[in-house]
């Protein structure tokens, strides 16, 4: 057996353990790679910083955890921009899973800028039926949250007493991945015309470039990368806080096993290339 | 229970352990995360729904504020289970019908609106090369024509066609290209979160 066919027939386990050394060892030994930003997160981060404070906002914290990984670190990024900001900022979540995820980071965050539930941000929780609830909160927040996650009732809160609906917030960020973007899409920026930016899984982040293209977007976060360049730009605040920049460290990671991906693809070609060769050569 | 999260780290660390196991092969310690994941979310999903929904939505509407008129969609949906029974599944389609034509009539316009309308404007461009953006919407044009002759059956992929289409193949490979690049980066980044859950939240070998 030639050393090709050996290649072609190594052990896949082999395979995972590299990998798997290749994202241990740059967590270990950091190589401090720069991550460069991209318009459509920077036009993300411009339009909260050109909001005055006290704007109400909506995050729409709707990953659940399979996707925290990707959606967290953006999700955090964003919130600690518009608490900096110190905008107004209601908390919802439309992923069955991501309720407690949502409540630990939105309450996590806010220690961090000392904000206050119920005058600086105000959490809503879960509902079920996405796009009726986001078609609902065209027409009155109060319709499918009465109370909030704490059972206290919306017209009790001091920050929700003049936002009634979505024409009352300055724009929609939503945080997720699968079809729940979609739905923001169609049932908020179609229907009530809000403005909108999504933070996606890497997976989605492809589909969601034409809504970027066409301006049905004003901007993207896709995946770590996306959550990476947020962090960059809010590089400031994680050093005054003295923060973990997790996306960056992740990206950093990332890195390293993309070019074990692209070493062992090429390789695994020329391998099949190279026995594909011999065998015409042979016959 | 003891509120340490150091404990509930361990838990946590003990069922990724678990489920990347199956890596090495199927395994019964792969079987109790993957058991133990299934249960929870269903139990999860049961309770949230009745907290989040039938509570407020329809108990608490009826007994405490006395809006009587929503018994009507609870008998709907108490309909919806007479599919379990061969004699009176029928009753079932009224709610299913009620529910397809309410969600049709929202759905279709704006999804029409939202996918096509709107996309199709959007390769309404200004073309030319005096500038990149010109050039790089005269790209977005060809590609998006090429793309829609690659799918076009009614004609013979020969000639002029012929040869538009294969560009228009081109394009659409392209486009998967992208997609499978990014699908790549996410599986690694999933990987990685847990990397930084064992190394640094459980471990505390890292920041």
């Amino acid at each position: 057996m030639s050393i090709w066919e050996k290649l072609l027939q190594i052990d896949r386990r082999i395979i995972y353990l590299l990998v798997f050394l290749a994202a241990i060892i740059p967590f270990l030994f950091p190589a401090g790679l720069e991550v460069n930003t991209t318009r459509e997160v920077q036009s993300i981060y411009d339009f909260i910083e050109n909001l005055a404070p006290g704007t109400p906002i909506l995050l729409a914290a709707d990953y659940d955890p399979q996707t925290q990984a990707e959606n967290g670190p953006q999700a955090q990024a964003v919130l600690r921009h518009m608490f900096k900001k110190d905008l107004r900022v209601v908390i919802m979540t439309l992923s069955q899973d991501g309720a407690a995820l949502a409540e630990m980071f939105s309450n996590s965050v806010a220690r961090e800028y000392q904000k206050r539930r119920w005058e600086d941000y105000t959490y809503l929780g879960y509902k079920p039926y996405p796009s009726i609830i986001i078609l609902s909160l065209g027409q009155d927040f109060r319709i499918s949250y009465p109370r909030d996650y704490y059972n206290r009732k919306l017209d009790d809160i001091p920050m929700m007493q003049d936002i009634r609906n979505l024409d009352d917030v300055a724009a929609v960020i939503e945080i997720g991945g699968g079809n729940v973007c979609h739905m923001w899409l169609t049932y908020a920026h179609e229907r009530y015309k809000v403005p909108l930016a999504l933070g996606v899984t890497a997976v989605s982040g492809p589909q969601y470039y034409p809504f970027l293209q066409s301006g049905q977007l004003f901007g993207l976060l896709g995946g770590l990368k996306g959550a990476a360049e947020y962090e960059t730009l809010m590089d400031g605040e994680y050093t005054r806080l003295d923060l973990p920049r997790k996306a960056i460290q992740g990206m950093n990671v990332q890195n390293f096993v993309h070019v074990l991906i692209v070493i062992l693809t090429v390789v695994g070609n020329v391998a099949f290339f190279a026995i594909r060769r011999r065998e015409r050569r042979a016959s | 229970m003891d509120s340490n999260p150091w404990i509930w780290n361990t838990i946590a660390a003990f069922f990724t352990i678990g489920t990347f196991s199956f890596l090495y092969k199927d395994n019964p310690l792969y079987k109790i995360a993957e058991s133990v994941v299934v249960g929870i979310a269903a139990g999860y999903f049961a309770v949230l729904l009745f907290w989040t929904s039938l509570r407020p939505k329809f108990w608490d509407m009826i007994v405490y504020e006395h809006k009587y008129w929503y018994v009507i969609p609870g008998l709907l949906g108490i309909m919806m289970y007479f599919r379990f029974s061969r004699k009176w599944g029928w009753l079932s389609r009224y709610p299913l019908a009620l529910y397809i034509g309410i969600g049709s009539g929202i759905a279709i316009p704006l999804m029409l609106q939202t996918f096509v309308l709107r996309q199709l404007e959007a390769t309404m461009l200004p073309i030319g090369f005096a500038s990149f953006e010109g050039f790089s919407n005269l790209l977005v044009v060809l590609m998006v024509l090429a793309g829609l002759i690659y799918f076009f059956f009614s004609m013979e992929h020969k000639g002029v066609v012929g040869k538009t289409a294969t560009f228009g193949i081109w394009v659409i490979m392209i486009g998967f290209g992208a997609s499978f690049g990014y699908t790549v980066m996410a599986r690694v980044s999933l990987l990685i979160g847990r990397i930084q859950f064992l190394l640094g939240t459980w471990l505390h070998l890292v920041d």
